[in-house]
């Protein structure tokens, strides 16, 4: 099931909350687990088992190794965390991976294996990486092992960030996992947050989108300068307001249950250079991989050329993680050239530059990277690529005009609504009033109401609603 | 920290959400949406072997979107906030000037490939035929007549190469060309309608009148058919598309002085040709013929002479009613429909006049045209 989908809004939404606030406390994880399991089957009924695998083979690595935790068994509790990490990266691997694989394997030696031609389970990349996050946790003993398999799986399958994150560490939630308070007050504050999600998703990247759809697909003849840039541009926007939406959607949903997730995303496009992006987007991704990968490989203490290969190893993994694709590889790499140039040279020069060409600079390297993000073929991506730098196209041409007008208004919104500007003007009018607070509570309140409906119609009309994680 | 304000609100999100999804579900079966001219899925009964297919889930998904309760209330207000957007294109058509809807058919939509084939099919059937003349109507796409209608800079397809392409193909004399007539036509008359991607009878009579002078026959006057408006409530196709509320319905006119003729439509005999219940309905331009059919015969009880065969779309619907006066028989193909073999229906029938009439865009994607080599 998606959050964007009336089904999910009509049906298994309200239905959820109310048993869940009926349901005596000690339930609650009991029924959070059945519903997330009946969430996930709605799209995957099969793909269940995998998931219910993962539940209980990292439930008992986190005994075990809890269990095995006396000077004595330092060996073994090495080796059930060597199995544990094996076990996820291999299920990961096997359903992501293994076509991607073959295929390379095919077309180097121009053998002709055959591919598994599995569909990839919804979520895994997100819910592998959060009970690997436990199981390494467990071991260092940053967090103590959840002992009630019910619980354990709630946080596993807990279905707010099951398909798009984010990721959620069990050190960040463990404690509410065990023990929480859901109340009307911390629903209220999850129900805007939620729409706020829903309404960037529905309303703002998936009309935006569309204009990305028309213009990818646009022949070549009708190609221009000022029109692949629009593209680019509509993907940039539609990425990030469909990413952040989801995470908003995820975050609230996650307080109407009593949750408090981790952040995901801080105004990514204000960022004035590539190493601000990646501190303000996919921040639950990029803490994850520099936790596990980039800190246990020695981060930048043992001299330049390992701090360096360091950076590669997790680019590449990153990249690698987006999907089983080479565009996926070179957009992760993309991101660790421009990561080193700027962490060795650039950046101290940056800062003296002025503001707008800093900003100028960092959408540039920002849309470039989207592009090879969306452009899943290699032959696309190049031709894309050529029509954004004026090879073989013209400046300019009707389609472009056209395309240009007709987002105009679009366009100035997303602009405005990627900025933190309003956010804290409509904090600052509040502020300043008697009984500003209720006034924020009641505009708040109408404001979600008012995106709820425009969403809602959308959805109904069968505006266009794609699903963009199925590679994650 | 719960207070009075804070389960209100949340008491009232649950609740709206709940009412949408139980009206919903109770809310009975629509089959076809008349608004939107399809058939909505419908909820259906679940099995076991579908569940785990994940078919009765998807179907749930599809069905609850389209039977959710007052779903053109919904459809309409989504086309109000794209318009306050500033979106000239909604649903895949654009919103012209003086209220013209034009389907939104980009160079991406056409295969050449196809386009090329089809072009060969009727260039066989041109070959091969000896005795017969064979004429080639391609119809241009509204937007491409009332271009200064379109929103400013809207993209089309580029018919005009096409146009182009098909004289190079086709042989000589075959493809009958009537932008110009029509463009001609529209500056005094509504020659497609504003919410239907058909044309109107003004545009049907000014290719009537450009396929009487290549076959060197005299046209009737527009006059002499005794035209008259049956409907001033036509919400067409492309109505269906944008739906919105602001559209101004099309007139539909309907031709009196026709011969007295015997229709046959895959096999059922009719007294007319023209079907009054579909001016009940929505899709009115089903009053000609009743729609579209895999064959249908026309035999003028009046005149004797002329076998004429139409290979069509249906934009040949309104076009052959002029026609008919002047054949004692008119057999009219719609290869979408039509089973069976067009060889041994051009031996048999051994016609001695062949009219592919077809709109551009239309015919560029059709899929059915090999059946002219069956």
């Amino acid at each position: 099931m998606v959050f964007s989908s009336t089904v999910f809004l009509c049906g298994y939404l309200p239905l959820v909350l109310v048993i869940y606030y009926l349901c005596p406390g000690r339930f609650r994880n009991f029924f959070l687990f059945a519903a997330s399991l009946v969430f996930y089957a709605w799209g995957e009924p099969r793909y269940i088992i995998i998931m219910l695998f993962s539940t209980v083979f990292d439930y008992c690595n986190g005994r075990l190794l809890e269990y095995l935790d006396t000077p004595a068994r330092k060996e073994w509790r090495k080796l059930v965390l060597a199995l544990s990490v094996a076990g996820n990266i291999g299920i990961l691997c096997f359903f992501k991976y293994t076509d991607f694989l073959l295929e390379n394997i095919n077309a180097i030696t121009g053998s002709s294996l055959k591919l598994l031609g599995l569909a990839l389970p919804i979520g895994i990349s997100f819910y592998t990486f959060q009970t690997l996050s436990y199981t390494i946790d467990v071991y260092w003993r940053r967090v103590r092992a959840q002992k009630n398999i019910i619980s354990f799986g709630m946080y596993v399958c807990m279905f707010p960030q099951l398909i798009a994150g984010p990721i959620v560490r069990y050190s960040q939630v463990g404690q509410e996992v065990s023990g929480r308070k859901a109340d009307a007050g911390l629903c209220v504050q999850g129900m805007h947050r939620f729409l706020i999600g829903l309404g960037k998703k529905v309303i703002l990247a998936n009309q935006i989108g569309a204009l990305w759809d028309t213009i990818s697909s646009l022949n070549w003849s009708d190609m221009s300068m000022a029109g692949a840039w629009l593209g680019g541009i509509a993907y940039t926007f539609q990425i990030y307001f469909d990413f952040s939406g989801y995470s908003d959607m995820a975050i609230g949903l996650g307080k109407m249950f009593g949750f408090h997730f981790p952040e995901n995303f801080r105004y990514p496009y204000e960022a004035d250079s590539i190493t601000d992006f990646w501190r303000r987007w996919h921040i639950s991704m990029s803490s994850w991989f520099r936790e596990y990968v980039y800190i246990p490989l020695g981060g930048n203490r043992n001299g330049r050329i390992r701090h360096i290969f360091n950076l590669l190893t997790v680019w590449f993994l990153t990249g690698l993680w987006h999907g089983a694709g080479w565009n996926f590889i070179l957009w992760g790499l993309y991101f660790f050239v421009i990561l080193l140039i700027e962490k060795f040279y650039l950046l101290e020069r940056l800062q003296r530059w002025p503001v707008v060409l800093r900003h100028i600079y960092s959408k540039f390297f920002i849309v470039v990277s989207w592009v090879i993000f969306a452009c899943e073929d290699g032959g696309q991506l190049g031709r894309y690529l050529q029509a954004m730098f004026g090879r073989g196209v013209a400046l300019c041409n009707k389609t472009a005009v056209y395309h240009w007008l007709n987002y105009g208004i679009l366009l100035a919104i997303l602009c405005i609504a990627s900025l933190h500007w309003p956010k804290k003007l409509a904090e600052r009018f509040f502020a300043g009033r008697k009984s500003g607070e209720t006034l924020r509570y009641i505009c708040l309140s109408l404001f979600s109401l008012f995106l709820l409906f425009i969403s809602m119609a959308m959805l109904i009309r069968g505006s266009y609603n794609p699903f963009l994680y199925f590679r994650f | 920290m719960s207070n009075k304000r804070d389960i209100v609100f949340m008491a009232l999100v649950i609740v709206l959400l709940a009412a949408g999804g139980i009206l919903t579900v109770a809310g009975g079966d629509r089959e076809y949406s008349e608004n939107e001219n399809r058939y909505l899925t419908q909820f259906a009964r679940p099995t076991l072997s579908q569940i785990l297919s994940g078919d009765t889930q998807e179907n749930i998904t599809v069905a609850m979107n389209d039977q959710f309760i007052g779903r053109d209330f919904w459809t309409k207000s989504s086309t109000c906030v794209e318009k306050a957007l500033g979106y000239r294109d909604i649903g895949g058509v654009y919103f012209g000037k003086d209220r013209y809807y034009f389907a939104k058919v980009m160079n991406q939509d056409i295969s050449q490939t196809k386009y090329f084939q089809n072009l060969r099919f009727v260039r066989h059937i041109a070959n091969t035929q000896k005795k017969a003349k064979v004429t080639a109507l391609l119809a241009p796409s509204p937007g491409m007549v009332l271009q200064d209608k379109l929103p400013a800079y809207a993209p089309l397809y580029d018919g005009d190469r096409m146009f182009q392409e098909a004289e190079e193909v086709l042989p000589q004399d075959t493809l009958l060309d009537i932008r110009e007539l029509l463009a001609r036509a529209a500056e005094r008359n509504q020659v497609y309608f504003r919410t239907d991607h058909h044309w109107t009878l003004r545009g049907a009579y000014t290719a009537y009148q450009a396929y009487c002078q290549r076959m060197g026959r005299e046209a009737w006057e527009y006059e002499d058919f005794g035209i008259k408006a049956v409907s001033d409530s036509f919400y067409g196709t492309l109505y269906s598309k944008a739906l919105d509320g602001q559209a101004a319905p099309d007139e539909l006119d309907t031709i009196e002085g026709l011969p007295q003729v015997e229709v046959t439509c895959d096999g059922e005999k009719r007294k007319s040709i023209y079907d009054r219940s579909k001016l009940t309905q929505k899709d009115k331009y089903a009053y000609f013929f009743g729609g579209n059919y895999g064959c249908v015969t026309i035999k003028n009880l009046q005149h004797h002479q002329g076998r004429l065969l139409v290979i069509k779309d249906s934009y040949a619907n309104t076009m052959v009613p002029f026609l008919m006066k002047d054949y004692e028989e008119i057999q009219m193909l719609d290869l979408r429909y039509f089973r069976g073999s067009v060889k041994k229906l051009l031996k048999e029938y051994d016609p001695e006049e062949i009219l592919v009439l077809y709109e551009m865009s239309n015919f560029a994607q059709d899929e059915a045209l090999h059946k002219l080599m069956l």
